[in-house]
């Protein structure tokens, strides 16, 4: 019974490729009188993908250890909630979860009321990209390949994979990557269909938002799972599998602006679809990185050439083509129009530059190293002092710019009603700034930082009063207003990055750690506090063994504050163990303890960090993934309003 | 040339795009020099190892005291065949911890009759969780513990003849004063 149902995901799989690729060519025989029609193609496909992923949840779920997939990554002793996340935690299963979120949008599409010329062209590009990764997972990596030998057991999920936060991770930064996919079909199709207007603007932007907004949320996710299971001590460490993610996000938060200037002023229609192209591109380039293993291959051996072979072709061509048609099309830009300085649009326009700047830097040094290795053979690793270091300048005076947008006007403004606006915000950040330098002897990189996060905040400020008249409230004929949907969007999205701001700034210029080698009842100190090692007691969990230790957090004057059990595990089946992190979390800073290995005589290895405000990363993140949602809803509001009309 | 430029995003993404798929295509087997990594000057992840028999523990614990290596080796990788004859000539001066990197434990053992076995112990990483934790790269790689059980080094890639001379022996000598 069990081999039937997977047999039959095997077929679902099958038969959605030929769907999709069915969806591709038909937009080609639209005009032949004798064309088989069959109707929501799309909508087919997407049942047939989602019918064979639940499948696959199926064998991990009765562990079927027939399925290779599932004795290499499950073990029948598991919780059950790791059986499902099981089956998007490896390679195989989580490109099937990539091509179900991908036909999921595309099925959306194809139910939206468009334009029909346009409609036919953007279910092709999308039954296209449907075909693509829909073969590259039946031809080079199929989740349902049958093992020759059934072992009796499974080897187990990494046990650094087992947690809760991890099984969320995944599916949401999915649904970005995907969800880019959806704005890049849209260009290809207005490219085509030869129409980029604000019309094509409107209909993009949510795509545009709702991807944003679920990678911005699966990074997160990341991070604090990297903060809290690790036990490194960091939540950012520039690997390339982050910094893949991190450069789709850079551009989609470029594109999410540039749409904007689109939609309202008519313009940067080449940077928006170019955009729109390279996002998604960006993101495939980040499958390809963490997936043909062509990094490590610098310093190893491709795990998988030949998997890396057909993903670079895919790159190749969803890349190659649409830059092609982007080139061969450009007589669609042609316009001439001068941008006045001090402008909205000249602000975005800023932001957008230096944020598509930060992610080609990204870029510069995740690939740098392997550049220069087949120039000369020679071997570099960038780690984070080069990205700090390049980044910051340009992260620092976004800070600046993102302070600037949303107060000035469209199209015309001049240097007088410029300083106008900004006379108080400017003098109040700049008292901050030389207050923090002159009485607090705080580095200067800090400082401006800091100031210009407040700056950043002080404008929100001034924008929420004055939009809301509260500024004039004394004035004759003033009346309250309530903020409206699309003001506090951005507002709480920019308070995000502020706070973000703050959060790494503080972390990063204040952060303390120690690592002792203590016995039982013997002390740390950290900061002004200090931390008392009880000992270690041990404990069976339902698939591990676990050293839990004991520590009591006493303040300088030996009051009790709390206690912390930073916690070892062993995984028997996986032979491994993880360290479960002890956080005594404050917004004013988080104490971090991790447990390493020794015994009671010798004593036992401890790692203490203390983070200040480090809890605001993921806080201003937060805020700015739910300014995303803000935003969303704006648009909604605004489309319904639009349709009854 | 105004066209021109709308050309230029095409040939930069093709330029990357064939530089990975030399890099793709192109197996190096180079001189490595180190690499930094999160874990350097930080203590061994992992403490107890199984061993490659599955008949016992390799407490990591035992060896504290003296410095050690630990080398991440497999038997289809053709580097380590490269580096076998200088790592037996380190087991004369250290203790060789060897970890099996995702292989079957054969291959392991004809791999060791053909090249030598300069390990004190060897443990078995069939999946590479071990590899995942010491944050390795890939096979061959070498990392030096100090007698505090701090790694002090980190080498991907095979140890040959001039790593051995200009990077492994002058970090033994100084520890070992």
């Amino acid at each position: 019974m069990n081999n039937f149902i997977v047999e039959l995901g095997h077929i679902a799989l099958v038969s959605a490729l030929v769907l999709s690729v069915y969806q591709f060519v038909i937009v080609f025989f639209k005009n032949e009188k004798n064309y088989i029609i069959i109707p929501n193609i799309p909508v087919l496909v997407f049942s047939t993908t989602l019918f064979s992923f639940l499948t696959l949840i199926y064998a991990f779920l009765v562990s079927d250890f027939s399925v290779d997939l599932v004795s290499k990554f499950s073990h029948s002793s598991k919780p059950l909630i790791y059986k499902i996340s099981g089956t998007w935690a490896n390679h195989e299963g989580s490109l099937l979860l990539w091509i179900l979120i991908l036909t999921f949008f595309s099925a959306i599409c194809s139910s939206l009321k468009l334009p029909e010329r346009f409609h036919s062209l953007l279910s092709s590009v999308q039954g296209l990209l449907n075909s693509l990764f829909l073969s590259l997972c039946i031809f080079t990596s199929n989740p349902f390949y049958r093992s020759t030998l059934i072992p009796n057991d499974g080897l187990g999920l990494n046990p650094i994979l087992q947690d809760l936060l991890l099984a969320f991770h995944p599916p949401v930064l999915y649904i970005g990557y995907v969800g880019l996919s959806v704005s890049f079909s849209y260009a290809i199709a207005a490219l085509i269909n030869g129409e980029i207007d604000k019309k094509w603007a409107a209909l993009i932007r949510p795509w545009i938002i709702l991807s944003w907004v679920a990678l911005t949320l699966g990074i997160t996710l990341g991070s604090y799972w990297a903060y809290y299971e690790l036990g490194w001590g960091g939540w950012w460490f520039w690997d390339p599998v982050e910094n893949a993610a991190l450069m789709p996000w850079l551009l989609a938060t470029a594109l999410l602006h540039s749409v904007i200037v689109l939609e309202m002023r008519n313009e940067l229609k080449a940077w928006t679809i170019l955009l729109c192209i390279l996002g998604f591109s960006f993101s495939l380039l980040g499958t390809f990185i963490v997936r043909s293993g062509v990094i490590t291959s610098v310093h190893s051996f491709a795990s998988d050439p030949e998997r890396g072979l057909v993903i670079l072709t895919i790159l190749f061509l969803s890349t190659a083509i649409p830059l092609c048609i982007f080139a061969l099309k450009a007589n669609l830009f042609h316009k001439k129009t001068e941008i006045n300085f001090f402008t909205k649009e000249m602000s975005l326009i800023i932001n957008n530059f230096i944020l598509v700047v930060s992610s080609f830097i990204i870029l510069i040094g995740t690939m740098y190293p392997l550049f220069l290795e087949i120039l000369n053979g020679s071997q570099i690793t960038v780690g984070a002092p080069f990205f700090v270091a390049s980044l910051s300048p340009f992260m620092i005076s976004t800070l600046f710019f993102m302070g600037i947008g949303p107060l000035i006007y469209w199209k015309k403004n001049s240097l007088v009603h410029f300083i106008k606006i900004f006379r108080y915000p400017l003098l109040f950040t700049l008292l901050i700034f030389l207050f923090f330098i002159t009485f607090l002897n705080l580095p200067l990189m800090f400082v401006v930082s800091f100031s210009l996060s407040f700056w950043l905040i002080i404008n929100i400020i001034y924008l929420i009063l004055d939009n809301t008249n509260i500024l004039t409230f004394f004035k004759k004929d003033s009346k309250i207003k309530s903020l409206s949907k699309y003001h506090l969007a951005v507002c709480v999205a920019h308070i995000g990055v502020s706070v973000f701001a703050i959060g790494a700034v503080s972390e990063n210029y204040f952060n303390e750690e120690v690592i002792e080698s203590v016995k039982p009842g013997e002390k740390i100190s950290i900061g002004k506090n200090y931390l008392i090692f009880d000992g270690i007691t041990q404990k069976m969990g339902p698939n591990y063994i676990s050293e839990i230790g004991k520590l009591t957090l006493l303040n300088i004057d030996g009051e009790i504050i709390t206690q912390m059990f930073p916690e070892k595990r062993l995984f028997p089946i996986e032979r491994q163990s993880t360290t479960e992190v002890a956080i005594h979390r404050k917004i004013s800073g988080d104490l971090y303890a991790v447990l390493g290995d020794g015994d009671s005589s010798k004593g036992y290895t401890l790692r203490i960090y203390y983070k200040p405000l480090v809890s605001l990363i993921w806080m201003g993140a937060l805020l700015m993934a739910v300014g995303g949602v803000f935003s969303l809803i704006a648009n909604y509001k605004k489309r319904q309003i639009h349709q009854n009309i | 040339m105004k066209k021109f430029i709308f050309f230029t995003p095409l040939i930069i993404i093709f330029l990357i795009l064939s530089m990975l798929l030399f890099a793709l295509l192109s197996q190096n087997i180079g001189n490595k020099k180190t690499i930094n990594s999160v874990l350097l000057n930080k203590p061994i992840p992992t403490k107890t190892l199984l061993s490659l028999n599955l008949n016992k523990l390799i407490d990591l614990e035992m060896y504290s005291g003296s410095p050690f290596l630990v080398n991440f080796f497999s038997s289809w990788c053709e580097p380590c065949k490269l580096e076998a004859s200088n790592l037996e000539k380190l087991s004369e001066k250290i203790p060789i911890i060897g970890i099996s990197y995702k292989d079957q434990k054969e291959d392991t053992y004809l791999f060791l009759d053909k090249y030598g076995n300069p390990y004190d112990e060897i443990s078995y990483d069939s999946d590479g969780n071990i590899a995942i934790n010491w944050g390795v790269y890939g096979v061959p790689e070498t990392f030096i513990i100090n007698k505090n059980g701090i790694i002090i080094l980190r080498h991907p890639g095979p140890i040959t003849t001039n790593v051995l001379k200009n990077e492994i022996i002058p970090i033994l000598d100084e520890i070992n004063l």
